[in-house]
């Protein structure tokens, strides 16, 4: 057997870097408190994996920071996975950022190891993923051999002998306390360690460690689960710079999209539904849904809702990165769709929705809700989140999209309730409600403003 | 006319947006008449609201109370007269003890029970509970009850109204109109959103519904409640305000009456013993001036009524003297005669010219204060026999305020807003709140938050309101209350975070300002090492030696030598690197020039600019003169230079005319001008009080910034006196009992500036032998052993990192007389797999094996511990042995010391580091001239006072290097600057003519690669 590992040292950092050799950038992870990923130009500067915060922003004031997240770069790595399953077979994935691939099963296709290797990198050139890589006679093998940054495809078990002996107790992937107890009987290479007999070993610790051992010497070869594409499709994208309008947004969602037909196509599947989610640098990420009535699994023909939809979306900061997530797939089965009549009038119904949301927007198209927020412009809301509590008592049928000077004089029968409040957004209120009885008999939802202007916010039925 | 009788103030925490000051000031401005502070089961807040009332002579009354919540039933207590204050704060302890820290259960007997306190009753709305609760209150407590009627314009006040009538109407309960104050002021409301986010985790904008809708919750001018509510309503409340008479300034302290015993009163017995004090003392008779100092004392004392305060301590000191353990007196009153002669101090009073009456102010009727340090070791001990003595009802700890800091409350605010936290962190971090030339509010800016954005502007705002607020109570350090009577009828108790501890709801200046006395019980490291080295002088010597005997023996020229020369490692006080390098230049040779020494290093003198000229006088470089008489008489013993912060207090009487009372003030906002920045209310009134007296404007400047360098590190002559005692009784220990005294203080570590290594190699370069941690000859502590007659310290157990100490203790109560004979018998001991690791990695077998790294091979093998195998003695060989690079490295790991090597001399067996100047051949050097160094970091240390400049200690294997890295040298070379664990100064040697030696740093190298991994214990920016 003969087993490549690729472990990608800085994934987060080349899936969401700004491309500028010139600037500084770092993951960090909160939990740690430590730098776990940089950029060249940030090593220059001092910026060591391991350092805290206080001590990078000491070193490099001008760093640019990007937090970490484990289950973002498994994600990557998925995606990563995916793409290389296209070219090879038996892959295994070692979250959040390594895979191993098995060379020697796939010489046949490709002619040779090398040919398999070169198919390999080649796939993942245009990525511009970092990555150090080794091969060997197991995964473990390789995985120390691609630790210790060989970063070379060996095919004879002399040059991996040689290769492995070579490598430190600090490569093994052990714990750090057995590591501490090698390196105190003065064990700090491999050759040390392969040197001495299994039977001593064995007398020393446990079986667990003693199996990891004898499969990094080629003696013995644990099974692993492989890779298999999941039944769900989600696809990350990060774009290359970063975007202010949904238009230039448009080439990279079709290649998603492109992938997610494939995707269909090789599963005999349909979609109803997909999300994109959009990511930016400062703000939480938002998800747009789009919708069809029927399963589509053509690309042209989601990329006509997904623009329609986006023609209305404005964005509130750049772009930085997409994600395209499909998951309730349908069976593709033409047949079935006509066949029941209310199932057709459910499907008119949710066509018509969609069609509706996609031509007006999301936010003219309102499921009456109560919002959790004390200004009467959100206490109906359209979000499907919407609060559980009860509502104001005092509020009209129908309240005005924007209120209207009050002109005619009318009686208060009801107030004030002041409002003061949202002073941490862009609306804040400082304003008295009143419930009023104009002369013609209508109840009305007036308030007064600070500047003791009147206006009419909506009516009573 | 209105008195508001629910306020929460910002000590119910997270709830209350305005500090109980800012509620009276504001109440009474509106002209209301009384004023209730109703915390929820807190009157942590009430103390701070009376002093302000008494402070600013406020117009208004203090209505003491407190608010509960009990299941849906929630309501104000109120406190008429002392019976109810005394029951409010028994209820708030039964609630607060049965819960921990921060919370509360009140329990329904505890309602039912109540007998004085008047009850505001806040109904839920809901009217089938609230009919239930209406019942109960007019079955248990009529007469006594209110319905607390708010309008809040929230759109529900039709509905509140209707349903408070109906109520008041079924159960003929009156309805009293109240707001429930949150805040003083309406502008508060953000805060109160952000303090209300805060407490609920989440942020401002997800609070909706559950958030104030509007800032009715203020307090509200008098003609806007009148239009707010029904008249009979208001009147009801009036009524109810009309019912108080309870002051605080009831609250009398009664002292344990144990204390006197039959026949005695409280004077004649503290007279009595006193005079047995003198006795012991000065047994060749006491000098008339001394006699007439006592009496005066005495009278004073009396005429404070202070004699009970003075009998506690005598208490105290007397049980730590008969256990032995070591203890001193220091603080405003610490050093009279009394205390001298009641053995709670032992500054004898002939060497010091201390005025009693300086520190007990009869115009001020402020209470002594006497902290007492007692063997860190051993305080507990002291803490136990206070409880014991006094029982837990009648002792407690005061409490300490943790107010909100500008680190938590940029990271609370800012999470509460919505940042991210890993943008708060990261801003936080890079903030160099010490460089004063660019305020935080700019520094964010230049961090990545836009300061035109509405957000950062709403979080510069809030922090700058937050900072500040309490947080929650802590425990005092030791500052215990002791009463007569159950401490709980005074003042409310809670549980602390430590078990068994309880600390009361006002912190010390609460104290204070109700005139209550409290007994500072405190915790020294030094005590301990110094009880240490003299058990063992006794067990060699003939003597027993004490901290009287050695002050007796006067000032020792030779000891002055060793602190002149700056040997202070080790010593109390004047052992730290800013101490040390000031020695040579003061050159202490008394006494008092210790207490100067000590009082000098701090930021009060450096801010004020005091250093200097004090020592160009102290030099004869430049003319000792004084402005006037007066200020003659306070600066006189410090040659005209003001150093202690009672002598800025006493100028700011004779120099700028202060009043008695506002010299107090003064004092008060001093220590916590960081807090709320008091202080320069004082700053005009100082400088045109000194310049109007015709002193320059410079000096009065120069004053008011010592003033302010005071602040938090407020340092009087009275602790510099009691400090120095210790000073020299640990140089004259040093200087004539180093074996002894080293042991002392490596057996009571942690304690002090160094670290365990730091003062082996200090032991090392006096020559001193140290014997490695042996298996077989290391007891649990370090040991003192003779070599061919000569003293050695033999490292004890204590040394291994990661040793237990029971393991040790086993190892040596259960070691055969000849000791062990392989590490196979260690292993059938039944110690932890853990400690004999431990052992073996710090070479602790190597009477008996070959190498650590053999022994600890053969330890790994799990089959010597089975009892089957435990004949198996058979050696499989180890092949690999360590390097005198490993050794070091292990060493170094298991103990942070290496005796056999120091890093440096092993690189320079391996380099040729000839071109590099060892620390003790830095003296041969040219001043001025470039030198190359290198050593281990030992230190960095960005002290405050120091405008940037970092002080770094390299230590190589001939003594500590001083190097000073300039802030823009050390942002050039940040990562040497900051990583380095070996680092090599280019730089330039400077000597001042005192003989200090510096190294101005100008290149940076970081040579910790050269060994690589080796782990120096750098005690970094402390």
């Amino acid at each position: 057997m003969l087993w490549a590992f690729l472990d990608f040292t800085r994934l987060t950092l080349d899936l969401s870097r700004s491309g500028s050799d010139n600037v500084p950038e770092a993951v960090y992870d909160e939990k740690e408190n430590a730098v776990v990923q940089h950029c060249e130009f940030a090593g220059k500067m001092g910026i060591k994996v391991g350092m805290g915060l206080a001590q990078t922003a000491a070193l490099c004031p001008q760093i640019t920071i990007t937090s970490y997240s484990q289950d973002k770069e498994h994600g990557h790595l998925q995606s990563l996975a995916a793409r290389l399953y296209q070219v090879a077979s038996d892959i295994v994935l070692f979250p959040p950022s390594a895979l191993a691939v098995r060379l020697d099963n796939l010489s046949h296709y490709y002619g040779s190891i090398n040919g398999v290797w070169t198919t390999l990198s080649s796939e993942l050139s245009p990525l511009n993923v970092h990555f150090t890589y080794a091969s060997g006679w197991s995964v473990e093998c390789a995985r120390v051999l691609a630790k210790a940054c060989r970063n070379q495809i060996f095919t004879d078990k002399k040059t991996i002998s040689t290769a492995l002996k070579r490598c430190e107790v600090a490569h093994l992937d052990i714990d750090n306390k057995q590591r501490q107890t090698l390196s105190r009987v003065g064990i700090f290479t491999l050759d040390r360690l392969l040197s001495l007999s299994m039977s001593e070993l064995g007398r020393r610790f446990n079986n667990q460690t003693i199996r990891y051992l004898t499969a990094v010497r080629g003696d013995t070869f644990p099974t692993y689960a492989l890779y298999r594409p999941g039944d769900v499709f989600e696809r990350d994208c990060d774009v290359s710079y970063e975007i202010e309008n949904t238009q230039h947004l448009l080439p990279y969602i079709t290649t998603l999209l492109e992938d997610l037909a494939v995707f269909l196509r090789l599963r005999n599947k349909v979609v109803t539904e997909i999300t994109l989610t959009l990511f930016y640098r400062e703000q939480p990420a938002s998800p747009v849904q789009f919708r069809s009535a029927t399963g589509l699994s053509s690309a042209r023909k989601w990329m006509d809702i997904v623009s329609l939809q986006l023609e209305n979306l404005s964005l509130d900061a750049p772009v930085i990165s997409l994600r395209l997530l499909a998951e309730s797939l349908q069976e593709h089965d033409a047949g079935n769709q006509d066949f029941f009549q209310d199932r057709h009038q459910y499907f008119a119904e949710k066509q018509l929705m969609s069609r509706l949301q996609a031509r007006l927007g999301d936010n003219c198209v309102i499921t009456p809700a109560t919002g959790n927020d004390h200004r009467v412009e959100y206490q109906t809301t359209s979000h499907s989140e919407s609060f559980s509590g009860h509502g104001c008592h005092w509020l009209p049928a129908i309240r005005l999209l924007s209120p209207k000077q009050l002109t005619t004089p009318c009686q208060i029968t009801f107030g004030p309730v002041r409002l003061q409040t949202g002073w941490w957004d862009a609306n804040p209120v400082k304003r008295d409600y009143f419930i009023a009885k104009t002369q013609s008999g209508e109840f009305v939802q007036v308030f007064r403003n600070a500047k003791q202007d009147w206006f009419i916010q909506g009516y009573y039925a | 006319m209105y008195s508001e009788l629910f306020c929460q103030s910002n000590f119910s925490f997270l709830t209350g947006a305005s500090s109980p000051e800012e509620i009276v000031t504001t109440a009474a401005f509106l002209g209301y008449r009384a004023v209730a502070i109703t915390d929820e089961c807190s009157v942590a807040g009430v103390v701070r609201a009376h002093s302000e009332i008494t402070r600013c002579r406020l117009p208004i009354s203090l209505i003491v109370g407190s608010y509960f919540t009990f299941d849906d039933f929630s309501f104000v207590l109120l406190c008429p007269d002392k019976a109810a204050y005394s029951e409010l704060c028994r209820v708030i302890t039964q609630a607060r003890r049965r819960e921990d820290k921060g919370h509360y259960a009140l329990s329904e007997w505890d309602i039912t029970s109540l007998r004085h306190c008047l009850i505001l009753w806040v109904p839920t709305g809901t009217a089938e509970k609230d009919k239930k609760w209406a019942a109960w209150l007019k079955r248990f407590h009529v007469e006594r009850c209110w319905i607390a009627g708010q309008r809040l314009l929230d759109g529900n006040d039709h509905i509140r109204f209707k349903h408070c009538d109906t109520l008041s109407d079924d159960f003929d309960i009156p309805v009293a109109a109240c707001t429930g104050v949150l805040m003083h002021h309406n502008d508060r409301l953000p805060l109160q959103h952000t303090l209300h986010a805060i407490r609920e985790h989440t942020t401002v904008d997800k609070l909706g519904l559950q958030a104030l809708a509007n800032a009715e919750r203020a307090l509200r001018p008098i003609s806007k409640i009148n239009k707010l509510y029904p008249a009979h309503w208001i009147k009801a409340t009036n009524d109810i305000a009309s019912l108080f008479s309870f002051s605080l300034n009831e609250l009398k302290y009664q002292y344990p009456a144990e204390l006197v015993p039959e026949g005695y009163t409280a004077s004649s017995y503290l007279r009595h013993c006193v005079e047995k004090g003198i006795a012991r003392r000065f047994p060749d008779g006491l000098p008339g001036s001394i006699r007439a100092t006592i009496e005066k004392e005495l009278t004073l004392i009396a005429e404070q009524e202070y004699e009970y305060f003075f009998l506690t301590l005598y208490d105290i000191v007397q049980f730590a003297k008969e256990q032995k353990i070591l203890y001193q007196g220091r603080g405003s009153a610490a050093n009279s005669v009394v205390c001298y002669c009641l053995e709670i101090t032992a500054v004898d009073p002939r060497q010091i010219n201390v005025l009693f009456e300086r520190f007990i102010s009869k115009e001020r009727d402020e209470p002594p204060d006497i902290d007492v340090d007692f063997e860190h070791q051993r305080r507990e001990e002291v803490i136990q026999y206070i409880y014991q003595k006094y029982g837990r009802e009648r002792t407690a700890l005061a409490a300490t305020v943790i107010a909100y800091r500008f680190k938590s409350a940029f990271r609370e605010v800012g999470k509460a807003l919505g940042f991210a936290e890993s943008q708060l962190d990261f801003v936080i971090k890079k903030i160099n709140r010490r460089d004063r030339t660019i305020p935080w509010q700019s520094q964010i800016t230049q961090h990545g938050l836009d300061p035109s954005s509405k957000k950062v502007k709403q979080l510069i705002s809030l922090v700058e309101q937050i900072v500040g607020f309490p947080r929650h109570l802590s425990q005092h350090v030791g500052g215990f209350v002791i009463s007569a009577g159950p401490l709980y009828e005074l003042v409310p108790i809670e549980n602390a975070s430590m078990p068994e501890r309880t600390v009361i709801q006002w912190d010390k200046d609460d104290l204070e300002s109700l005139g209550l006395l409290k007994v500072d019980v405190l915790a020294l490291g030094m005590l301990t090492a110094i009880r240490k080295t003299f058990d063992s002088l006794a067990s060699q010597y003939p003597v027993s030696p004490s901290i009287p005997f050695i002050t007796r023996l006067g000032d020792d020229p030779q000891v002055f030598d060793m602190i002149c020369d700056a040997d202070t490692v080790g010593v109390f006080q004047i052992e730290s690197r800013a101490q040390m390098t000031m020695l040579p230049r003061l050159k202490p040779r008394s006494y008092y020039d210790l207490v100067v020494q000590i009082a000098i290093v701090r930021p009060g003198p450096i801010q004020g600019d005091m250093v200097h000229p004090y020592l160009l006088r102290r030099h004869g470089k430049e003319p000792v003169s004084y402005p006037s008489e007066e200020v003659e008489k306070v600066l006189s013993r410090t040659m005209g230079v003001p150093i202690f912060q009672e002598q800025v207090i006493q100028l700011a009487m004779v120099a700028a005319g202060f009043t008695g009372g506002e010299a107090d003030q003064l004092r008060r906002a001093m220590a916590s001008w960081k807090k709320d920045g008091r202080i320069y209310e004082f700053r005009d009134k100082l400088i045109s009080g000194m310049t109007s007296k015709g002193y320059s404007s410079q000096f009065a400047e120069q004053l008011f910034e010592q003033i302010k360098g005071f602040g938090g590190y407020g340092f009087p002559e009275s602790h510099s006196a009691s400090f120095a005692v210790l000073a020299y009784v640990s140089c004259w220990l040093k200087h004539y009992f180093p074996v002894e005294f080293y042991i002392g203080l490596l057996n009571s570590w942690p304690m002090g500036f160094y670290t365990p290594a730091q003062l082996i190699q200090d032991a090392k370069h006096h020559s001193i032998q140290v014997l490695p941690v042996c298996v077989n000859k290391s007891a649990y502590d370090h040991t003192l052993v003779t070599i061919n007659g000569v003293k050695a310290i033999q490292l004890g157990l204590r040394m291994v990192k990661g040793l237990s100490e029971p393991g040790a203790s086993s190892l040596v109560s259960l070691r055969p007389d000849d000791g062990y004979q392989s590490i196979a018998e260690v292993q059938q001991l039944g110690l932890a797999a853990n400690d004999i690791e431990a052992l073996a990695s710090a070479n602790g077998f190597a009477v008996i094996t070959q190498n650590r790294y053999a022994a600890r091979w053969k330890m790994m093998d799990q089959q010597h511990s089975l009892p089957l195998f435990a004949d198996d003695t058979k050696d499989s060989s180890f092949p690999f042995q360590p390097s005198e690079v490993d050794n070091l490295l292990e060493d170094y790991a298991s103990t942070s010391v290496s005796l056999n090597q120091h890093p440096i001399s092993l690189l320079r067996q391996h380099r040729d580091l000839s071109r590099l100047i060892p620390a003790n051949q830095l003296r041969s050097v040219a001043n001025k001239s470039v030198v190359h160094i290198i050593g281990c970091v030992t230190g960095r240390q960005a002290p405050g006072t120091a405008s940037g400049v970092t002080f770094i200690t390299l230590e190589d294997d001939t003594g500590n290097m001083n190097v000073v890295v300039w802030q823009a040298t050390a942002r050039q070379q940040q990562s040497a600057y900051l990583s380095a664990t070996i680092l090599q100064i280019d730089g330039i040697l400077e000597r001042s003519p005192e003989g200090v030696t510096h190294i101005i740093a100008g290149k940076l190298t970081d040579r910790s690669a050269w060994l690589s991994s080796l782990r120096i214990a750098s005690r970094d920016f402390h």
